[in-house]
């Protein structure tokens, strides 16, 4: 039952989110592709798609064709049948756009394409191409900035609880909180120059600055910290000690699994907010940098497509988190 | 006598809670107090070299060009413009140049001073659509009970679950359509749209207190004494009971709106080159790190230093209050 609940609300949200950005764009001239409605004398324009030979094709604007015009009224206009031809207004006439049809039944038709798996294209690259190679990228980088986080957080909370008066351990949390503190866009400048020194590669680097810049680790800390501490201090745990148990009694892991789950839950938005700085910063392809040279570019195929997928990906997150904090503590249902 | 007697007691019990408040004050850390104070200074510095100093650029280039009077003149001028160039890219600290120059050797300390201005007025317009979006969601889900209650809730976890400079990169193609003419307005607009979609921690928190007091005994005896809903929202709830959460709550907004401007022009999508702002010099002096150019740390270290006194001054007044709180209990 669990399962199917989950799978609802996910429908559910996945479709109000992509609904509220498609009426966003709808109602923004210029992000949806608009038709021509109307040609006052004789439009040339001149495009292609990309290639010196189309670059030189001349042809005429007629009334029907779809195009998509940006910055400003007729400066420029993409035509975006077939793979994304560009079209380039050149001389005379005027003419005028109008919406390809109503908001239902654009947004319908481009719902049905999204499942059939065509999210239209990108310039000259099919979007369900392009999100298949920056998705995998992007939970690499989140789950590893999630593992490292709770690696180094579990390691300091242990310390800090056993030796929690010693210089090192304040040292080190005083260290951690100051570098916690530094802007993840100063925080990640600073480590492109100082990282290659000691490895070139960045596939630690990056869920690292993401970790310690985005306030994830100091917050797993904070709640680990909190949950040992509680559970160590039950009557029952420290009776089942006194009996000789080991300290990592199965309450104590189940104290700890909850905070996680909880931190987790509240951290998610966050971190993938922050992993769209870390990646345009280390100029990584993953869906951060995809949506900032969507915008920039005005590609909607891709910024439904990249909003679709991080939509996807937080609920599924939330409404699975969710689940388990359930699951962890039944108390929760009432 | 007994008029003395009063007053006695008066004096001691005011000497009584100045000892608890240095007391309160000594156990946040003299180190943070320090900070904070320090911080005031520095960024008083560089917002009254903006006020006082560069009021009026245009005027000062009229002055410069009486070359007769340019040294008895060079005082008035207070430090130097933020958009002359001089030939000598990065030169290093001088008289001339409190922090030197930067890349295209414009004075560094006169564009940080701008970058200060910037960076208060892009905060201020995003605390002040936090603060009204926030009290009024929260009075409006917390005080009154119907079906746009459960609304406003069900707004409030959609948009947590979403991140925030996702919602702002998709403003970033409304705001540009709708000012295509005054790009220099869509960092307000996009600071504005970033106060609305953080309201919601607000109002949650203003939720959480409302429906926790809505009972009480004070609240029923308001009712009953016949006050109106805005007499008993305002002053008996949000005035001395909501008080301490947004007072905190704005001094971390502070922080994060600096953070959010600075990012987002550095993405490219704040402001652009004639008009100031620390991210704007972070982007444009990037290059300068691996050159170990000085001047990059200086702005990068600016930007730290910003954000983390907003947000210490978030956590310290957030200790100050629970402390005063206490005494009180």
């Amino acid at each position: 039952m669990g399962g199917v609940r989950i799978f609802i609300n996910l429908l559910l949200k996945m479709l109000g989110i992509t609904f509220f950005v498609y009426v966003i764009l709808y109602f923004t001239p210029g992000s949806l592709k608009m038709r021509v409605v109307q040609v006052e004398g004789q439009v040339q324009v001149v495009g292609g798609d990309g290639t010196p030979e189309a670059a030189k094709t001349e042809r005429e604007l007629f009334v029907g064709d779809e195009v998509r015009v940006i910055q400003g009224k007729a400066a420029l206009v993409y035509q975006t049948s077939g793979c994304g031809d560009t079209v380039k207004v050149v001389s005379g006439g005027k003419f005028s756009v109008g919406n390809i049809g109503q908001l239902f039944d654009t947004y319908s038709s481009w719902l049905v394409g999204a499942i059939k798996g065509d999210m239209g294209y990108h310039i000259s690259e099919p979007v369900i191409e392009r999100l298949s190679g920056s998705i995998p990228r992007t939970l690499r980088l989140v789950g590893g900035s999630l593992a490292i986080s709770l690696i180094l957080a579990l390691a300091m909370a242990l310390y800090s609880l056993k030796r929690g008066r010693s210089p090192l351990a304040q040292g080190v949390i005083s260290f951690a909180n100051l570098i916690s503190g530094v802007p993840l866009i100063v925080l990640s400048l600073a480590m492109q120059e100082v990282w290659p020194i000691a490895n070139k590669d960045f596939s630690i680097c990056l869920p690292l600055v993401l970790a310690v810049g985005n306030g994830t680790l100091m917050d797993y800390f904070a709640v680990l910290r909190e949950q040992i501490n509680r559970a160590i201090h039950q009557d029952y745990v420290g009776a089942a000690l006194g009996r000789g148990a080991n300290a990592f009694h199965h309450a104590t892991i189940y104290e700890i699994s909850l905070g996680i789950v909880e931190a987790t839950s509240s951290r998610i938005p966050t971190l993938v907010g922050g992993t769209i700085i870390v990646e345009v910063m280390f100029a990584y392809n993953g869906l951060g940098n995809d949506i900032v040279e969507a915008i920039a570019k005005r590609s909607f195929e891709l910024i439904m497509g990249v909003t679709t997928a991080v939509a996807v990906l937080l609920i599924l997150v939330t409404e699975v988190t969710d689940f388990l904090r359930h699951k962890l503590d039944p108390r929760l249902m009432h | 006598m007994a008029k003395d007697t009063s007053g006695r007691r008066f004096r001691q019990v005011a000497l009584v809670q100045k000892e608890s408040a240095w007391r309160r004050l000594r156990a946040l850390g003299i180190c943070r107090m320090v900070f904070v104070g320090f911080f005031v200074l520095f960024y008083g510095l560089f917002l009254g070299f903006f006020v006082f100093g560069n009021a009026d650029p245009h005027q000062r280039h009229r002055f410069e060009q009486q070359e007769s009077e340019e040294a008895a003149l060079s005082l008035m001028m207070g430090p130097p413009d933020p958009v002359r160039s001089e030939m000598m890219k990065y030169q290093p600290v001088s008289a001339e140049h409190w922090l030197g120059t930067d890349q295209r050797g414009r004075d560094l300390f006169t564009r940080l001073s701008y970058g200060a201005w910037t960076s208060l007025v892009t905060g201020c317009i995003g605390l002040v659509t936090f603060l009204l979006a926030g009290i009024s969601f929260g009075v409006a889900s917390g005080y009154f009970k119907g079906r746009w209650r459960s609304v406003i809730i069900y707004l409030f976890n959609l948009v947590n679950t979403f991140p925030i400079l996702l919602l702002l990169f998709l403003a970033v193609i409304v705001i540009d359509r709708l000012f295509e003419d005054e790009l220099s307005m869509r960092i307000y607009m996009l600071m504005a749209v970033f106060g609305f979609f953080s309201s919601p921690k607000l109002a949650e928190l203003i939720r959480g207190k409302i429906a926790s007091l809505k009972e009480t005994a004070f609240i029923n005896a308001a009712v009953s004494l016949g006050l109106s809903p805005v007499q008993i929202i305002f002053k008996h709830i949000l005035w001395y009971e909501c008080r301490p959460i947004i007072l905190v709550q704005s001094a971390y907004m502070m922080g994060q709106a600096i953070l959010v401007e600075t990012t987002l022009t550095y993405l490219n999508f704040g402001l652009e080159d004639p008009l100031i702002s620390w991210g704007l010099m972070l982007r444009t002096m990037a290059g300068g790190i691996s050159t170990g150019k000085f001047q990059v740390l200086v702005v990068m270290a600016v930007i730290a230093f910003s954000v983390f006194f907003f947000h210490n001054l978030a956590a310290l007044l957030n200790d100050l209050l629970a402390s005063r709180q206490r005494d009180v209990d």
